[in-house]
């Protein structure tokens, strides 16, 4: 998606107002030098025609720059200087977030793109205008330098490597030029210094540019602000400005702790090489010294068989022969022995006659004396070399054994020290989210200037932290969030307030911030959380941009009404990216995996039966083949989900529990993609491993089983599920028209329907949570979660899934219908609608 | 350096030289002429390779420029929820997640789901890619067949044009290859398919998304 964000530019693309500045900035620049002694007599000079208002603006913030020494600020002026600033702040910051997402492009692609560098020129061109006009000469100077570098790396005077570095730099420092000024009021010039120093060091002459430097400042002091709205914020900035940047995705900022703890590491790892190939080696000789001692003992085996054979038939032709020459005097011993010659096959001698043979023990190597050789026979002499044989054999083992044996502690610390190093390099792409609370304190600031208000900013868990690009991803929509509740909550509270039906603060009050927005993070194993609270209603509508990045990022939204009467909304996400801690279990023979935090609690199946608890076979939510079961089995391991408090309980049976593996995960190719299917890792063995889903799954499954399992399930839990009567169904309306809401309750409690009623998005949820209505008639148009949000978030809560969703709103296009469609709504209805029609509709729904 | 021994291609058909000799300069390059477009036209011949599909004998050639590898077996495969009846499940190759299709059940456009079978598990893994195409456009797939040939040169004019879409061509419709199939159909070579392999590709990947929807939840239409 990002590749298309920043198509080339085109100056059609800017508002007519960004059109005017540019414009209006080139015809500043193209004003002679010589003017440039008395500029506020050039700018009337100019002003004398049909200016636009920003470029009175602009003259009147130069005229009051330099009278400011000799006059009094009256408070005319400062409220138009205030306006100014907050104008010109919230402008540099999205064109310095245009900006880096422009280098961003360029550092992504293989060859130079001029037009993004182009582009790039532009927005720093703007930069320079503006920020001269409000007299933040350090800034102007900054984007001069982007534009000038840009064109540098354009003539090829300097390289696009050592360029793309300086305008990362430069990008850095004008958001710290920026922030200094925010929260300080005041223009600070160390970033500018810093950034020079840092040209120095890469050897680059932004004035070989040719480009126009901007104009000096008219005055040194930039803005003065009355102490209450500088106070207006009350959180602290917990860390320089320069350390909550992180310049983008192709550069780690690293600490650098980490990276000694990970060059420790690495060493150690290194050093093991020497010993690993020397166990190597010594496993290799030992198995050589083993073979050889094999190769003898089976030489031996051959020589001995022939000997063998040979010795039995000389052994029997000499124990006839002595038998022959040593008759026995008696011929009935002569008999017996034959006699037993023959029925034995073995030769008898009678003891006396015995002939004593070289007396040695075969065999026992303390006896055997090799000068002693001739006294013996061959087979004692073979039965000696077998005994050396097999001894050798034992040696060579036990070396074997031993060498071995090194081998594996050796790999063993080698492995460690790889874990150790693998863990060192996702700890170096971790850094604290105070470089998020930073950018949000400057949003809420501005969305609440903007509208005249003040907001109370609370942080904690600032030290916690993630893997970078989780938060540069994480970022934008983050913001983008806060920007739309904060200006959203506070214009309709205006609204109400002059309307009269907000509650009126009284001026004691008024004096502290009356509104507050947290964001509380906390570290949960490899996982964060993460709660944004707002303490007034929000628009409805604030998470569009949100729900796709928490759903790439395999993470987790709910909302929830917080303490103080506003909205909270969680976010779980994962620590770092691209490795998943999760759970393996089996499914139809095969492995898959389930995120830790989609687990609360495992048992082995024989665990207490709660009533109301809702059992799913993992199988069956993937629609793999059943399990064989064997007969009288029991036990099967289940997984229980998270469930809200007095929820029944969320049970997944599975084949087996294999253990938890952290695995690197990628997504799916587009056509492989499938609901409830996150992603896949593959192992080392090659099997492809998918990573689950499992609250979507169950909402899935239940959504397209809604009627069976409705049919399956005991009769009061069928009617609390869906709060029907006999014949009465339940239908929640959720409308913020108080109009809507009573002509439809009437008409469908005419129709015999019981009907709940709720004014926004989060009273619709809750209701939604405790009633378990059969059909949600869902507007889109509504304060505290629209009905967009409302039905990104219901895939979170399996237990809605058997809710029919049909929208009345009077979005006609069909952009809206497809939308609505995509995110499991059941039919669409514009407004004014007919009540039959709607009838239809709900009979069409409800299947009757 | 020694050099190699030149074959002589049939195709060229020199006259003998005293006849060059006597040719004038316009025969003489009319000539050379007529010979690099017959060379030319038997430089195009590409290289197939026979897949062997059941054990009636039924087989088609792939052409083997698009053939990235061919696994033996034994290889691992993974379901994946919501297949189309023909594909057997995911492999992992080269750090990729890919699908693996039955090739014959899929050219039947079976209405039996396919079951990972043993004789399936004995067959070849055949990794084809649309070499014509940026690959992130064409994602490889695995084919799997009962078992693979010889590569063969076969020169397009003998690959004969495939009828089959009109129901024609008798060689081919039988009641294994489906008339449904006929757009990743080239034509036909000794009497068996020529698959097209961008169209193969293509239609896969398509058919595969669809079968995606039926995991989705079921929405009427508005």
């Amino acid at each position: 998606m990002d590749e298309d964000i920043f198509p080339p530019f085109d100056e059609s693309q800017l508002s007519p107002e960004d059109q005017e500045v540019l414009r209006m900035f080139d015809a500043l620049e193209d004003i002679p030098a010589d003017l440039g002694s008395d500029e506020t007599s050039a700018l009337e000079v100019e002003a004398g025609t049909s200016l636009p208002p920003l470029r009175e603006h602009v003259e009147l913030s130069l005229r009051s720059e330099q009278a400011e020494p000799e006059r009094d600020t009256s408070p005319t002026d400062e409220n138009l200087t205030e306006d100014m600033l907050s104008i010109f702040a919230i402008e540099a910051d999205e064109d310095i977030a245009l900006l880096r997402r422009a280098l961003r492009q360029i550092e992504r692609e293989n060859t130079l793109d001029t037009a993004r560098l182009t582009t790039l020129q532009h927005i720093a061109h703007k930069i320079k205008g503006t920020a001269g006009a409000v007299g933040c000469f350090a800034m102007s100077t900054i984007a001069y330098q982007i534009e000038a570098i840009a064109r540098l790396i354009m003539a090829g005077t300097v390289s696009q490597l050592i360029g793309l570095k300086a305008l990362v730099q430069a990008v850095l420092a004008l958001e710290v030029t920026l922030d200094g000024l925010i929260a300080d009021r005041a223009e600070h010039t160390a970033p500018l210094e810093e950034l020079q120093a840092e040209y120095r060091a890469l050897g680059i002459d932004v004035e070989a540019s040719g480009a126009n430097p901007p104009a000096p400042p008219a005055s040194a002091t930039i803005f003065t602000v009355p102490p209450g709205k500088g106070a207006a914020l009350t959180a602290q900035r917990t860390a320089s400005a320069r350390e909550e940047r992180s310049p983008g995705a192709p550069f780690v900022r690293v600490h650098t702790k980490r990276l000694q703890q990970l060059l420790r590491h690495a060493e150690r790892m290194a050093e093991l090489h020497a010993p690993l190939e020397q166990a190597q080696a010594q496993v290799e000789l030992a198995l050589k010294e083993l073979q050889t001692a094999q190769a003898r003992l089976h030489r031996l085996e051959t020589i001995f068989t022939t000997v063998t054979l040979t010795s039995k038939n000389e052994h029997i032709r000499l124990e006839r022969q002595l038998l022959s020459e040593e008759q026995p005097s008696s011929s009935l011993v002569a008999r017996i022995l034959r006699e037993a010659t023959e029925r034995t096959g073995h030769l008898y001698q009678r003891r006396s006659r015995q002939k004593g043979l070289p007396g040695k023990a075969v065999g026992d190597p303390r006896l055997w004396d090799e000068l002693e050789i001739e006294h013996y026979t061959e087979n004692e002499v073979l039965m000696q070399q077998f005994s050396e044989a097999i001894a050798d054999v034992a040696t060579a083992s036990s070396q074997l054994r031993l060498a071995f044996s090194r081998l594996q502690d050796l790999l063993q610390l080698h492995r460690s020290q790889a874990s150790n190093v693998r863990s060192d390099t996702l700890l170096l792409r971790l850094t604290p989210l105070n470089a998020l609370f930073a950018r949000l304190q400057r949003a809420i600031m501005m969305s609440a200037q903007a509208v005249g208000n003040e907001i109370q900013f609370e942080v904690q868990g600032e030290t916690v932290e993630i893997d970078q690009d989780i938060l540069e991803e994480l970022k934008d929509p983050l913001l983008q969030l806060v920007r739309d509740c904060v200006t959203g909550s506070m214009a309709s509270l205006e609204e109400d307030e002059q309307d009269g039906t907000g509650s009126k603060r009284d001026e004691e009050s008024k004096e502290q911030p009356a509104y507050r927005v947290w964001l509380h993070v906390q570290a949960l194993g490899h996982e964060i959380a993460l709660e944004l609270g707002f303490s007034m209603p929000v628009p409805g509508g604030a998470l569009d941009g949100m729900h796709q990045v928490i759903r790439r990022l395999n993470g987790r939204i709910h909302v929830q009404r917080n303490a103080a009467g506003g909205i909270s909304f969680f976010l779980r996400l994962p620590r770092s990216q691209g490795t998943v801690q999760g759970l393996l279990v089996r499914a139809a023979g095969q492995q898959v995996v389930v995120p830790f935090s989609q687990v609360q609690q495992i048992d082995d199946g024989r665990g207490e039966e709660l009533a109301g608890d809702r059992r799913y076979l993992l199988n069956d939510l993937l629609r793999f083949p059943a399990p064989v079961r064997q007969e009288g089995e029991r036990g099967t391991p289940r997984l229980e989900l998270p469930v809200q408090p007095n929820q029944p309980r969320l049970l997944v049976e599975v084949e087996e529990v294999c253990g938890s593996a952290e695995l690197v995960v990628k997504p799916l190719p587009e056509h492989l993609q499938r609901p409830g299917i996150t992603g896949a890792a593959i192992d080392g063995n090659g099997n492809v491993l998918l990573l689950l889903n499992l609250p979507e799954l169950v909402h899935l499954h239940r959504h397209h089983h809604s009627r069976e399992a409705r049919a399956v399930m005991p009769v009061g839990e069928q009617q609390r599920a869906t709060h029907t009567g006999p014949g009465q169904p339940t239908i929640l309306v959720a409308d913020d028209s108080v109009f809507i809401r009573q002509s439809l309750s009437y008409s469908l409690t005419q129709l015999g329907y019981q009907v709940e009623e709720a004014h926004d998005g989060m009273e619709a949820l809750e209701k939604l949570l405790a009633l378990h209505p059969a059909v949600l008639i869902l507007d889109i148009e509504m304060p505290n979660l629209n009905g967009y949000d409302l039905l990104n978030i219901l895939p979170a809560y399996s237990e809605l899934a058997g809710i029919k969703i049909l929208i009345l709103t009077s979005r006609s296009s069909e952009k809206h219908r497809e939308r609505a469609r995509e995110l499991g709504a059941s039919a669409y209805l514009t407004k004014p609608c007919p009540q039959n029609v709607l009838e239809d509709a709900i009979k069409s729904v409800l299947g009757r | 350096m020694q050099q190699e021994p030149v074959a002589i291609s049939p195709l060229f058909d020199y006259p003998p030289a005293h006849q060059l000799a006597q040719l004038s300069d316009r025969e003489f390059w009319q000539l050379a002429c007529e010979q690099a477009t017959r060379a030319g036209k038997g430089a195009r011949h590409e290289e197939y390779i026979k897949c062997t599909l059941d054990s009636s004998g039924h087989h088609c050639w792939l052409p083997l420029e698009a053939l990235s590898q061919a696994v033996p077996p034994p290889y691992r495969l993974a379901l994946l929820p919501a297949m189309p009846l023909w594909m057997v499940g995911l492999l992992a190759w080269r750090g990729e997640t890919l699908a693996a299709i039955d090739l014959a059940a899929y050219l039947a456009d079976s209405a039996q789901p396919v079951s990972y079978s043993a004789q399936l598990a004995q067959g070849m893994l055949v990794i084809m890619s649309d070499t014509s195409r940026k690959s992130h456009l064409s994602p490889s797939l695995a084919l799997i067949v009962p078992a693979i040939g010889a590569a063969v040169a076969i020169a397009p004019e003998q690959v004969q044009a495939s009828n089959l879409q009109e129901g024609g061509d008798a060689a081919l419709v039988s009641c294994w290859l489906a008339t449904t199939r006929a757009a990743v159909i080239r034509g036909s070579y000794n009497g068996a398919p020529v698959l097209d392999i961008p169209a193969l590709l293509a239609d896969i990947v398509e058919q595969i998304g669809i079968a995606a929807l039926d995991g989705r939840r079921h929405i009427p239409p508005f």
